[in-house]
């Protein structure tokens, strides 16, 4: 996050949650304010069995890698 | 393809790692086909080149166009530059010996900190004088005990916290200010060959000096294993005074058969530490 916002980036973290359907936790690894939220976010995932949205990621792979293997 | 996947991974998981030849999903797939298609799946891989590069570039576009939806005001010309340290520092070359420098570097400069409090645990032992004649009233075997025992061991106590204050600070500061993440990253390579991370060099490189140290280092960052560092020289004093002259050579011979004990160790056992 820092790098982003030294290069003045903004970064929808609700919106890639939406996409992901992962809780998406913006970080900075050298500061240990972050990692808090962190560990908060990777305990309700394992509460909630949140698994990552790979739809959007599939459907990339089968009409551009590798249709030829699909049924 | 098997239509419903295979044990509950789905085709086109299955597909992508066959697509980038995986033995054992590729193994699983074949025995889950039958015969006849059996040929048309491995013409199909066949005709399958640079699947590994292929499948990662597409991550990297699927993750380029998620992000394109969520990242706004970024300015196109800036870049992200290395400082000539940092080029250095992880330079696959150069890195390597800056951080073994500065890894010794660190060592001897924790004397600076812990020479204060070894100095302070030095005069512990200068108390017998007064001791004795305080006590001259009592056996003198309880007067032995207190003044060679009791004060010896208290100014060992005292010098060994002064190191591990030093180690500790020293290091502690290299970890702080980022230099460690670099030293971890310019040996993960040859770290990685005997399953550790980069960042295990440390004891590596502090074993030199002191094996005890080194080893025990490995479970935490560094310092708690240098306690003993000192031990060293009290090996160094026993092997002195039994040897004489001949001192240097069963050093030398202590060295080699821990070297022998490595590569034998390596021979026998490598193969299932490293690929378990």
């Amino acid at each position: 996050m820092d790098v982003a916002e030294a290069q003045s980036k903004k970064i929808d973290v609700h919106q890639i949650e939406k996409l992901l359907c992962i809780p998406v936790v913006p970080f900075v690894a050298t500061d240990k304010e972050y990692y808090d939220a962190f560990y908060a976010a990777v305990n309700i995932s394992l509460e909630n069995q949140s698994k990552i949205d790979v739809e959007s990621l599939e459907t990339f792979y089968n009409k551009r890698m590798i249709p030829c293997f699909l049924p | 393809m098997p239509v419903g996947g295979i044990q509950g991974f789905t085709n086109t998981w299955l597909a992508a790692k066959a697509y980038e030849g995986d033995g054992v999903v590729i193994h699983n797939i074949v025995d889950s086909l039958p015969n006849c298609e059996r040929k048309n799946f491995s013409t199909l891989l066949a005709s399958v080149q640079d699947g590994v590069l292929t499948l990662g570039g597409a991550k990297f576009i699927w993750i380029d166009r998620l992000l394109a939806k969520t990242i706004s005001g970024a300015k196109a010309t800036q870049s992200v530059t290395l400082s000539k340290f940092d080029r250095i520092a992880t330079d696959p070359t150069f890195g390597k010996p800056l951080a073994i420098f500065i890894l010794i570097l660190g060592l001897v400069l924790s004397f600076v900190p812990a020479t204060p409090i070894m100095l302070l645990g030095g005069t512990i032992p200068k108390l017998a004088t007064p001791i004795n004649m305080l006590l001259s009233a009592i056996p003198q075997f309880i007067i032995d005990f207190i003044t060679q025992v009791i004060l010896n061991t208290l100014y060992f106590a005292v010098a060994m916290i002064g190191f591990v204050f030093g180690a500790n600070l020293v290091f502690g500061i290299i970890e702080e200010v980022g230099y460690m993440a670099r030293i971890s990253y310019v040996f993960d390579n040859i770290m990685t060959r005997l399953d550790l991370q980069g960042k295990a060099i440390i004891p590596f490189v502090v074993s030199f000096g002191c094996t005890i140290g080194g080893a025990a280092g490995l479970n935490h960052r560094l310092g708690v294993g240098c306690t003993l560092c000192r031990n060293l020289d009290h090996c160094a004093s026993i092997v002195h005074s039994l040897f004489r002259c001949l001192a240097p050579l069963v050093i030398v011979f202590i060295f080699l058969i821990a070297w022998l004990h490595m590569i034998l160790t390596a021979k026998v056992f490598g193969p299932k530490l490293v690929h378990p």
